[in-house]
């Protein structure tokens, strides 16, 4: 039997985690699907007008990554507490298997789960809004007009930082990824201003990380960005190396993990 | 079973725990691993398992290295923390789910295990009292049949009644196959169970010794006065303690508590009698 990988093993792992966890989990569903009621009730009945799709489209994506780092967070928090770090690590199964395990739930699981979720709590309120007056149309996930689906690209990205963050930080995973994430983000702005500002030798207005910058010369105002085409690049690749980097350094440190 | 060669270990580099440490375990024996609070015993037991990874050195068991935490190497191997964890299901199902990982996994023994500590097996096993889980655990690890199966404190948390039950389950279990290791601060625990001896002190192993040898070359005794050819004199309110070389041969009972003192304390005379009196096995001093 492969030291690295069995289907056998892997099932077994799998129904073991969903049997220990699945309670745990099905509560969350219940909190979740209550929560996107409360916010799109509230909205629909508050906001004086129908639920347009831009808006249902704007809650669906603050939900999806708002929950899902949230949920992400707790994927390999249990590793956190010595106890259960020592039940898991000591099972028989590789740390590839127990990876999988982990990043199942917090990756095409949580999506099943969240869209399904919304999108039935997001039917049923307009179901209801529509016997009170205009009953507006529900969003398209898939769609070329609004991008909506872009969202769940967005969502890989940030649950990847996350589930690193699951594993390398021991307590109040969430807070402190989030937190870490921030810093991160701050120092990256304030050190690309400093090494734009030394490049050029003179002043900027602002200069984004990663992206263009303008500067002002006498009256007029300048700005150095690269071309829709290239920006659009960069970024796919910069979030694809943030997604590998996320998801291969929980992986890596969960083979380091020690007690 | 267990080859660990010159183990560096600490959690500070500054301040290691374990320095140049050499011990091998084999298969047939139960090992009792005594120290210090804080002289690290758990320590060394999870860089036997792999839960901690040596800073130098080796730490191999059933020839692989712990720290790979291989599948196959942890489905014949059950390490039992002081701390146990179960999950919010009951005992029935968490063996369906956990027993299939363990091949030699024995069901049979299982519901004797659990009949003789008196666990009931539908309980949901975070409503059990700690000292239930840890006794369901114990169950657990023994019908796991593993060759090698670890414990930390493994009587911390049972009354009295359960330690006696413990240590008859554990003695029934151990097969020629089998190789157990149980670390405790509580000496007279494992007194009549185990049958061999190691005591960490100082970073390192000062004593790997068969208890029979030991009771062979040993003679542990209360006396009214010690006399100047003791190895280890300690008073205590019924006369002096000591520890005396056992000049006829016959074997006698091991005060185990009274030689990890003098183990522990300052003993020159006892150590230079047992590292001059070196048995057939490795490292003895």
């Amino acid at each position: 039997m492969s030291q690295h990988f069995s289907l056998s093993r892997f099932a077994r792992l799998f129904s073991k985690h969903t049997a220990e966890y699945g309670g745990g989990y099905l509560l969350a569903t219940g909190v979740l699907i209550g929560g996107i009621a409360l916010v799109l009730g509230f909205i629909a009945f508050m906001g004086g007008g129908p639920l347009v799709p831009d808006v249902q489209g704007v809650i669906f994506v603050m939900g999806l990554l708002a929950a899902g780092a949230f949920f992400t967070s707790t994927v390999f928090a249990p590793l956190g507490d010595k106890r259960q770090a020592t039940a898991a690590l000591m099972l028989p199964a590789s740390h590839w298997e127990k990876y999988v395990v982990g990043w199942l739930y917090a990756v095409p699981i949580y999506l099943a789960v969240y869209i399904g979720c919304f999108f039935l709590v997001d039917a049923l309120v307009l179901q209801v809004e529509g016997k009170f007056g205009p009953k507006a149309p529900l969003v398209v996930l898939f769609s070329n007009e609004t991008h909506l689906y872009f969202s769940l690209l967005v969502y890989l990205v940030v649950s990847a930082v996350f589930l690193w963050g699951s594993i390398f930080f021991v307590k109040q995973q969430f807070v402190r990824t989030a937190f870490a994430v921030l810093i991160i983000v701050v120092a990256l702005a304030v050190l690309n201003m400093q090494l734009v500002q030394t490049l050029l030798g003179r002043e900027v207005s602002n200069a984004v990380p990663l992206s263009g910058m303008s500067f002002q010369d006498g009256q007029n105002w300048y700005s150095v960005n690269l071309s829709p085409a290239q920006n659009s690049l960069f970024m796919e690749i910069m979030l694809g190396g943030l997604l590998l980097l996320g998801w291969v350094g929980a992986y890596v440190r969960l083979t380091e993990k020690e007690v | 079973m267990v080859r660990i060669r010159n183990l560096h270990f600490g959690y500070s580099r500054k301040r290691p725990l374990f320095q140049n440490l050499d011990l091998t375990l084999e298969r047939g024996h139960i090992y009792g691993l005594l120290g210090k609070n804080g002289a690290g015993k758990s320590t060394l037991l999870k860089n036997i398992v792999g839960l901690a990874f040596p800073q130098a050195g080796t730490c191999e068991v059933l020839g692989q290295p712990a720290a790979k935490r291989l599948p196959a190497v942890l489905a014949d191997l059950f390490f039992l923390p002081e701390e146990v964890h179960v999950p919010t299901v009951t005992a029935a199902k968490f063996v369906a789910h956990t027993a299939g990982f363990y091949p030699k996994f024995d069901h049979d023994a299982l519901a004797h295990y659990l009949s003789e500590f008196e666990v009931p097996a539908e309980a949901v096993l975070t409503s059990l009292s700690y000292g239930q889980q840890k006794k369901f655990m114990i169950a657990f690890a023994l019908a796991a049949n593993t060759s090698l199966l670890v414990m930390d404190e493994p009587t911390n948390g049972l009354d009295i009644p359960s330690k006696a039950q413990f240590r008859k389950l554990l003695a029934s279990s151990l097969t020629d196959e089998r190789c157990l290791i149980i670390s405790t601060h509580q000496v007279r625990d494992l007194e009549s169970l185990i049958d061999t001896v190691l005591v960490v002190h100082d970073r390192r192993i000062v004593l790997n010794a068969d208890l029979g040898e030991l009771a062979e070359r040993l003679t542990f005794a209360t006396v009214a006065e010690p006399d100047g050819l003791d190895l280890y004199t300690e008073e205590s309110l019924r006369g002096a303690q000591v520890i005396r070389p056992n000049r006829n041969g016959v074997p006698g009972r091991v005060d185990l508590e009274l030689l990890f003192n003098a183990l522990v304390g300052q003993a020159p005379a006892l150590t230079q009698y047992l590292a001059n009196n070196q048995p057939t096995h490795e490292p003895a001093l």
